[in-house]
C-alpha cells in the first residue's frame, strides 16, 4: 500500500471519527466510548505480549485500581477531578512499580500465573474490604467531570472528543514507543533475553519500565470508565474481563496493537449486539475464538495484513519471529 | 589481582556434579590476541560462560576484568566493563535487522577509536548490502560477520569469540582472521576458542591447550606453529 492510499485511508477514518456523534446514534457514540476504553485496556495487553511476549492477566486489575481510587477519593469526597484522577494514576504507578520488580522474575506460564494471582487479589479486596469499596455493591454516584461534558455544535458529546482524543494519543505514543530504540529493545528481549544480557543490557529493569507502561495505560482506561459508568464494581474487574481483554487480544492479534484494537472492538460490539437476543451470547463468542484461534492463529489482523497490498505490514510484524 | 586486561585465577566450573574446569589461570594482557585450543568437549565454552557468568554454572575462583572481580557481578554488569562476546552459532535476533542489530548494541566511547555502526560497515560492506534484512535472514558467513560486527560496536576492550570458524567459508575465516589482526590497531584485545587451528594460530599472538578442563600447554602462536610433536599429542592434528 503505497502512502497516498494509507494518509487518505487515515483521513476517511479520522473524519468518521469525529463526525460519529453527528451522523450515528446516541447508541453507536455510547457503544464507541465503550469500545475506546476497553480498547486502552487491549493496548496495555497487546504492549506486553508483542513487544516482550508477556501475557498479562492483571490488565483490568490496573484499571480497577485506577477506578476504586477515583470512586473511593470522590463519593467520601476527599478529592475531586483533575486531582483524584492524578491520584489513581500514582496508585497505579505505585502498585505496578512493587508488583512488576516481582512479575518480571518470572516468564512464559509463571508470569500469567503471577498477573493472575494479583488481579484475583485486588478483585478479592475489592469485594471484601467492604467497609473502604462498599463490596459487592461496589461504589455509585461518581459524576462525570465538568471538563468532559462540553458542548460541540450545541451537542454534549465532551466526553468522547476527550476519551477519543486520549485513544489516538496513547495508541501513536505506544505505536511510536514500539518502533523505538527502547521498543527494539524489548523485542530484543523477547527473543532471546541473555542475548540482551550479553550485550550490557539489564534485562529486568526494561521488562519492569515495560509493565509499568502498560499498567498506566490500564490505568488511563479505569480514569475513563468510572467517570462514564458512574460505578466502580467488582465484577469490573473479575476474571471474566481479564478473559475478555486476553480473547480480544488473540482475536485481533496480539503481535499487533491496532489488531488488539480491532479484536476488542468485535468482541465489545458482538457482546452488546448478541446480547440483545440471547443470554448465551458467550458460547457464540467462545466458538468464533476457537476458529479464529484454529484457522487464524495471528489474528484478524495476521489475515488482514497476508493481503498483497499488505505484505511489508506482514513481514514487519510477522516475519523473523520464533513462532512464525 | 594483576594489570592484565583480564586475568582468570584457578577458576574451577561444575555443571552439577561433573567438575568441566579445574584450577585454570591464565591471562590476556592488553592488546594482546589470545587463543585457548582444544578438542570437543574440553570445556573451552564452558570457559567463556563462566567467565561472563552466562548459565547457571556453579564457579569457584576469581575472574579480574579491568581490575574488577567480576565473579560475584551480573552478566550485564560483567559485559559493561569492556567485555564482548561472539557466541558460538551467532546468536542473532530473528525479527531484528541488520542495522537494528548493530542500533541495539551500539555503546559510544569517547576514545579515537570508537566502532559505529557506519565504521563497521566499512569493515564488512557485505552486510551492508543487506542492512535491512533480518539478522537470521543472512548467510553463514554474514552472520559472523554481523555477530563480529554486534561486538565491535559495543567499543569493548576485550572481544570473547567462541570458534568464529563453525559453519562458515574458507573465504569468510580469513576475513575473520583478518579483522581479529588488526584489532590491536583499535585497541581492542582478543580472546578466542577455536578448533580450527591454521585460524587460530594466525588470528593469535598467544596459545593455551585445555585438556580435560586444564590448562596443560602454554606457548607463543610463533613456537608453538613449529612444534608439530604437541600439536598432534595435545590437538591430534
Amino acid at each position: 500500500m503505497n502512502q497516498i492510499s494509507k494518509w487518505i485511508i487515515y483521513t476517511i477514518v479520522a473524519l468518521f471519527l469525529l463526525a460519529v456523534p453527528f451522523i450515528m446514534s446516541e447508541f453507536f457514540t455510547t457503544m464507541m466510548v465503550r469500545v475506546l476504553y476497553f480498547s486502552l485496556m487491549a493496548v496495555a495487553f497487546a504492549f506486553l505480549a508483542s513487544q516482550i511476549g508477556l501475557v498479562s492477566l492483571a490488565i483490568p486489575a490496573f484499571l480497577g485500581l485506577s477506578g476504586y481510587t477515583i470512586a473511593i477519593l470522590e463519593t467520601r469526597e476527599i478529592m475531586f477531578f483533575p486531582y483524584s484522577a492524578m491520584a489513581a494514576i500514582v496508585v497505579v504507578l505505585f502498585v505496578s512499580a512493587v508488583f512488576g520488580i516481582f512479575a518480571n522474575r518470572s516468564k512464559g506460564i509463571y508470569f500469567i500465573m503471577l498477573t493472575l494471582i494479583l488481579g484475583q487479589i485486588i478483585w478479592a479486596v475489592a469485594r471484601q474490604w467492604a467497609s473502604v469499596t462498599n463490596g459487592v455493591n461496589g461504589l455509585i454516584g461518581i459524576s462525570t467531570p465538568d471538563a468532559m461534558q462540553f458542548n460541540v455544535f450545541g451537542a454534549n458529546v465532551g466526553f468522547y472528543y476527550v476519551i477519543l482524543f486520549t485513544f489516538v494519543l496513547i495508541v501513536w505514543a505506544v505505536l511510536a514507543l514500539t518502533r523505538s530504540s527502547f521498543g527494539m529493545k524489548l523485542k530484543g528481549i523477547r527473543e532471546s533475553e541473555s542475548r540482551m544480557i550479553m550485550l550490557g543490557y539489564r534485562v529486568s529493569r526494561l521488562k519492569w519500565v515495560a509493565f509499568v507502561i502498560s499498567s498506566l495505560v490500564a490505568g488511563i482506561a479505569g480514569v475513563f470508565f468510572v467517570y462514564f459508568v458512574g460505578v466502580m464494581h467488582p465484577s469490573a474487574i473479575d476474571l471474566d474481563s481479564s478473559a475478555m481483554v486476553l480473547i480480544a487480544g488473540i482475536f485481533g492479534g496480539v503481535y499487533s496493537i491496532i489488531g488488539a484494537v480491532l479484536g476488542m472492538s468485535i468482541v465489545q460490539t458482538l457482546e452488546v449486539v448478541l446480547n440483545a437476543y440471547t443470554q448465551r451470547y458467550l458460547i457464540i463468542i467462545g466458538i468464533m475464538f476457537l476458529l479464529v484461534v484454529i484457522y487464524a492463529p495471528k489474528g484478524l489482523m495476521g489475515l488482514i495484513y497476508k493481503n498483497k497490498y499488505m505484505k511489508s505490514l506482514y513481514d514487519k510484524w510477522y516475519k523473523g519471529r520464533k513462532d512464525s | 589481582m594483576s594489570e592484565s586486561l583480564l586475568s582468570v585465577e584457578n577458576l574451577n566450573a561444575y555443571y552439577d556434579k561433573a567438575h568441566i574446569l579445574q584450577d585454570v589461570s591464565f591471562q590476556v594482557n592488553p592488546l594482546e590476541r589470545v587463543a585457548i585450543l582444544g578438542r570437543n568437549g574440553m570445556g573451552k565454552s564452558t570457559l567463556f560462560k563462566s567467565i561472563l557468568g552466562l548459565e547457571k554454572i556453579r564457579r569457584e575462583g576469581d575472574v579480574y576484568l579491568n581490575g574488577h572481580n567480576v565473579m560475584n557481578k551480573e552478566t550485564f554488569e560483567t559485559a559493561n566493563l569492556g567485555v564482548a562476546y561472539v557466541p558460538q552459532g551467532w546468536q542473532l535476533f530473528p525479527s531484528l535487522s541488520v542495522d537494528e542489530h548493530l542500533q541495539i548494541a551500539h555503546t559510544p566511547h569517547a576514545g579515537e577509536h570508537e566502532w559505529t555502526p557506519d565504521s563497521v560497515y566499512e569493515l564488512f560492506p557485505e552486510i551492508k548490502a543487506r542492512k535491512k534484512v533480518s539478522g537470521t535472514k543472512l548467510s553463514g558467513g554474514e552472520q559472523q560477520m554481523l555477530a563480529i560486527a554486534r561486538a565491535l560496536v559495543r567499543n569493548p576492550w576485550l572481544i570473547l569469540m567462541d570458534e568464529p570458524s563453525e559453519g562458515i567459508s574458507t573465504f569468510v575465516i580469513e576475513r575473520v582472521i583478518e579483522v581479529c589482526q588488526h584489532m590491536a590497531e583499535r585497541n581492542v584485545s582478543l580472546l578466542l576458542v577455536e578448533q580450527n587451528l591454521d585460524l587460530a594460530l594466525r588470528a593469535a599472538q598467544k596459545v593455551y591447550i585445555l585438556v580435560n578442563g586444564r590448562i596443560v600447554y602454554t606457548t607463543s602462536t610463533e613456537d608453538f606453529k613449529e612444534d608439530k610433536e604437541s600439536q598432534i599429542h595435545y590437538l591430534g592434528v
